[in-house]
């Protein structure tokens, strides 16, 4: 995963850059400068293809453009960016979900389609396999796993990202692992 | 491949094995700007556009209020009432826009050419159910 993270900038020094008169501009470029590529990631293990993870990823920063002057800071910023990021492409999930029920196609084996497709897949055997694992997870579970075991992601962030109970969330998680060492281990 | 007991006893890197092109970081903002850009550019045409009928039925109507009340002065016999008429009538309906007049012109051309991605979107956007769809038939 390439990191990309080269803002030395807290998002509170962001965001006060950001509100200065005059660097409305600069202040949002610091921000997809720090973001675009940890986004990128976190959408790209939703959606798998690249071509799809950009567009999102666009919409992400257009609607955080949008937002930014009525942000009021109740939440972070990384967990409103990452909000804005997760709904947008599981609405974009969604929406092919309903295409496909009408076009006979499953979505979640379009997904594992593409990953044998993609020419950016950069790994072994063993990775494939626990890819095509995760894709057949249900969508939250599927979700919290990959925000917890490759983003490592805090409970309590993902609790205000994702609008739900830390609970919840580590119940979430504790199946997905149960849930994949079954796929894992068989055949 | 060995089988191994559990999912952390299983020699996987745990880096996400996809890759993004090469350079797309570095020219991501600048797509990015653009998109935001014409989108702003959008939003101001698609705000004058959107208020282009109103305007247009609202210079009507003004047109319909001046020559009414002309109509109604006539009776008291002081104004030369043809030409007050056509003359107030041709200043209201010059300053409707010509892009106002397409867009009322295009608009059942624009009807007849649908697509079937379109159909399916809407069917997808009005949250149509599968079953639903197939009762309808």
């Amino acid at each position: 995963m390439d990191p990309h993270q080269k803002s030395v900038y807290s998002d509170g020094e962001l965001l006060e850059i950001y509100n200065r008169p005059g660097h409305r501009d600069h202040g949002f470029s610091l921000i997809v400068e720090k973001y675009s590529a940890r986004l990128y990631w976190h959408i790209r293990k939703i959606l798998i293809n690249h071509e799809d993870t950009d567009d999102i990823l666009q919409n992400t920063f257009v609607k955080a453009w949008n937002g930014l002057p009525d942000f009021r800071q109740e939440s972070g910023l990384f967990t409103w960016l990452y909000r804005i990021a997760t709904n947008e492409a599981l609405s974009f999930l969604n929406h092919n979900k309903k295409r496909s029920i009408i076009s006979f196609r499953g979505v979640e084996k379009q997904l594992s389609e593409s990953l044998d497709a993609d020419e950016y897949f950069d790994g072994d055997e063993l990775q494939l396999k626990l890819q095509k694992a995760i894709l057949r997870l249900p969508e939250k579970q599927r979700l919290v796993f990959n925000m917890k075991y490759f983003d490592e992601i805090r409970y309590e962030d993902m609790a205000e990202i994702l609008g739900t109970s830390v609970g919840a969330l580590k119940a979430s998680y504790h199946h997905a692992i149960k849930k994949l060492e079954k796929y894992m281990l068989e055949d | 491949m060995d089988k191994p007991e559990n999912i952390s006893s299983m020699k996987f890197k745990k880096d996400l094995p996809l890759k993004a092109p090469s350079g797309y970081f570095e020219s991501f903002p600048e797509r990015l700007y653009e998109k935001i850009h014409s989108q702003d550019e959008t939003r101001t045409v698609k705000g004058i556009i959107t208020w282009m009928p109103y305007l247009a039925a609202a210079v009507i109507i003004i047109a319909a209020l001046v020559a009414g009340s002309l109509i109604f002065s006539k009776g008291k016999g002081n104004v030369d009432f043809n030409s007050q008429i056509s003359q107030a009538v041709e200043h209201e309906l010059y300053s409707i826009s010509e892009a106002a007049i397409l867009e009322v012109m295009s608009e059942p051309q624009q009807a007849s050419e649908v697509e079937t991605d379109e159909i399916i979107d809407y069917l997808v956007n009005e949250d149509v159910r599968y079953e639903d769809l197939l009762n309808g038939l």
